[in-house]
């Protein structure tokens, strides 16, 4: 069985480099122009450059998403991005407009992917990206499975499906509520997200919606139970969305589609309520399986805005280990004190529990609890860790 | 400038008699967001009573095809093939792939409603041999006219109606009545439904079809008020019908006709449209998110 790609988010370098140290065999990121999510977005060419040196050290891919559909008046430069891009080694761009498709191909061999937001869902459009030197089509997330399986027959290049995180709950690309009630151009990264606000529904001056608010939004992908069949159907790239994740959810579910995708290419049984519990610790949205099986309804649906809160607390990134003492260096990023149990969350080991005594700061002064973000903090722990290993609370539930 | 017009059996042989440019007759099965479509072995008909009244005849198949689809969409130009039509609006590229393969490329004008957003876009479209695109909704009078000053093949816009602006392939109407156990959840097809946001006025119109959810403006586009400013830039003007009454489209052509005869038309009667993004530039770059 052909292994595929597992494509991840990265937000910033520091999150690359965690989605490629858990596992993902390439990460997408957004540049400064011509990107949606450019909240997300804060690689320069210099932070791209490094991005590319990383990942390749690792013999690991980076595209780079420049999927807006540009206005005539942002095309400026476009070409000399593009180029920059290639000179600094990055893998492929993934294109939504034709018109930046087609200065790539005229200016540059950059590797074109096309974007979700073409909304690709036949094999007869795939054919045509194909002559015109398209190497890849990420598909619309309303493809089915009894889709992929005939559009992987029919289709001449590389398929990329989505496998998990946030949903556009239009086609892809077709939606302007921003534009339209906002003055924010959803097609060039200013998305309000307006699907997911509270509507009255009326029909012929009856409010039908008056014990709960209409509402477009849907729930997050989540394909834990479809890996396997995905990996039947051939598809070439399995992607995780989510560049405004949080590193310890990028590494969470990196790891565990990783180890559930290395499981089932190695013909190992695999324990998928394991994994569904695994995958429960990053969860912030409820999360549905989308058009795995077909037409959506109610259980896809997130109906009063309900969020769901992660099983899992990330509490601190490692930055070094000392052997000598057995003590982690580690960097703060949410509360916690001594006596509570703390798991270690690595990409090389099982998830780990301790307890936390015995913490310092920096200085040496010993401390009851760690309460300032980005505090270094230096913690026994009972096995060796690496830098990008993680420390994680266990929520009450 | 041509003045382009959907038409649905009520009201083609009025258009028909009017000097308007042309006529779409939206496929059925192949074409959404039309107040009527029609069976493609009835088209011929209709292409022949256009062409008698020496009107031109526009197909529209400008619905997304998924993949079971593909087979009913080459069974449809085959019945099409040998129908002199004019032109064919199309979103999806298989369509363009299918239309390919019967020689019928020039006849295709691009409509995806937002993909063709610069001078770029008109571009590639022209290097693929087609007859005309549909500019994005989005775009300024200003944007308009750079498209329109580098552009080597037909400018079409979408100059009256209700403009759509979200398409959902997921049934939402029927999942929420479902959600709410409301006993009329499976009776919500093309139904006229509004939704109206919880800390705004706006009444947006919304129905769901066999291809969807689809979400209107609250008000319909109006360009009485810029039409000799467009009347150079654009090749064709379409007037999108859905929604209104067959005496409402007969006011809207006869205004547009005026304004094309360099006529004055009483823009009062437009009060209830609005403009659409002529004058309203939509920001680029500034982050997703909530925004309220």
């Amino acid at each position: 069985m052909k292994k595929p790609e597992l494509l991840a988010p990265a937000g910033d370098l520091e999150k690359l480099k965690i989605a490629l140290t858990y596992g993902a065999d390439a990460v997408f990121l957004g540049g400064k122009r011509f990107s949606l999510r450019s909240r997300a977005s804060n690689f320069d060419l210099d932070d791209i450059e490094d991005a590319v040196d990383f990942a390749h050290a690792l013999d690991k891919k980076v595209y780079v998403t420049t999927n807006i559909f540009p206005h005539s008046e942002d095309l400026e430069g476009l070409k000399d991005y593009l180029k920059a891009l290639e000179r600094i080694r990055v893998d492929a761009i993934i294109c939504a407009s034709p018109a930046i498709i087609d200065v790539a191909r005229k200016h540059t061999d950059l590797e074109i992917h096309v974007s979700t937001q073409q909304s690709i869902t036949n094999s007869k459009a795939v054919k045509f990206w194909a002559k015109r030197g398209v190497k890849r089509i990420v598909l619309a997330r309303e493809v089915t499975l009894d889709e992929l399986k005939s559009l992987k027959t029919n289709s001449p290049l590389d398929l990329e499906v989505f496998i998990h995180g946030g949903m556009c709950v239009s086609y892809s690309g077709k939606c302007t509520l921003s534009n339209t009630m906002t003055d924010r151009d959803a097609n060039r990264g200013g998305c309000a997200h307006s699907c997911r606000w509270n509507y009255d529904l009326i029909e012929k001056g009856e409010r039908l919606s008056e014990q709960t608010p209409f509402s477009m939004a849907s729930k997050d992908l989540q394909s834990i139970r479809y890996i396997s069949k995905l990996l039947d159907l051939g598809a070439d790239s399995l992607k995780i969305e989510g560049r405004m994740k949080s590193a310890h959810y990028i590494a969470t579910v990196v790891k565990t589609y990783r180890k559930l995708i290395d499981e089932i290419t190695s013909d190992i049984k695999v324990d998928i309520p394991k994994y569904l519990l695994e995958i429960k610790k990053a969860e912030n949205r409820l999360s549905s399986k989308g058009f795995m099986e077909g037409m959506t309804g109610v259980e896809e649906q997130l109906y009063a805005l309900r969020s769901e809160q992660p099983t899992q607390e990330f509490i601190g990134m490692v930055l070094d280990y000392d052997p000598s003492t057995h003590t982690a260096l580690i960097e703060q990023r949410n509360h916690f004190k001594t006596g509570e149990a703390v798991e270690i969350f690595s990409p090389r080991f099982e998830p780990t529990t301790f307890i936390a005594k015995d913490m310092h700061d920096e200085n040496g002064e010993e401390l009851d609890v760690a309460r300032h973000p980005k505090q270094r903090i230096r913690l026994p722990v009972p096995m060796p860790v690496e830098k990008y290993d993680m420390l994680r609370k266990v929520r009450d539930k | 400038m041509k003045l382009i017009v959907s038409a649905t059996t009520d009201t083609l042989d009025m258009l028909l008699d009017k000097a308007i440019d042309g006529v779409i007759f939206p496929v059925r099965g192949h074409a959404m967001r039309y107040g009527e479509t029609f069976e493609a072995n009835q088209i011929e008909g209709y292409v022949k009573r256009a062409h008698a009244k020496g009107k031109k005849a526009y197909l529209s198949m400008n619905a997304i095809h998924h993949e079971p689809e593909l087979a009913s969409l080459e069974s449809t130009f085959e019945s099409l093939s040998g129908i002199p039509f004019d032109a064919l609006y199309f979103a999806d590229l298989a369509v363009y792939e299918v239309a390919g393969d019967y020689g019928l490329v020039h006849k295709l004008i691009y409509y995806p409603e937002t993909y063709v957003t610069s001078t770029l876009d008109m571009r590639f479209w022209e290097e693929q041999s087609v007859k005309s695109a549909v500019l994005s909704r989005e775009m300024t009078l200003e944007d308009i006219k750079v498209i329109s000053q580098e552009s080597q093949i037909g400018v079409s816009i979408i100059g009256h109606g209700y403009l759509n602006m979200f398409h959902s392939k997921r049934r939402l109407i029927k999942t929420f009545l479902n959600h709410v156990k409301r006993h009329d959840a499976q009776d919500t097809f093309n139904k006229p439904y509004t939704i109206i946001e919880e800390i705004r006025e706006e009444e947006y119109p919304i129905y769901q079809d066999a291809f969807g959810t689809h979400i209107f403006r609250e008000k319909p586009l109006s360009s009485v008020h810029v039409f000799d400013t467009l009347s150079p830039l654009v090749s064709d003007f379409i007037i999108d019908t859905q929604f209104f009454t067959p005496a409402r489209i007969e006011t809207i052509v006869d205004d547009y006709i005026r304004l094309q005869n360099g006529e004055p038309v009483d823009e009062t009667k437009y009060d209830d449209h609005d403009d659409g993004f002529y004058f309203k530039k939509t920001v680029y770059r500034q982050g997703g998110g909530e925004a309220r």
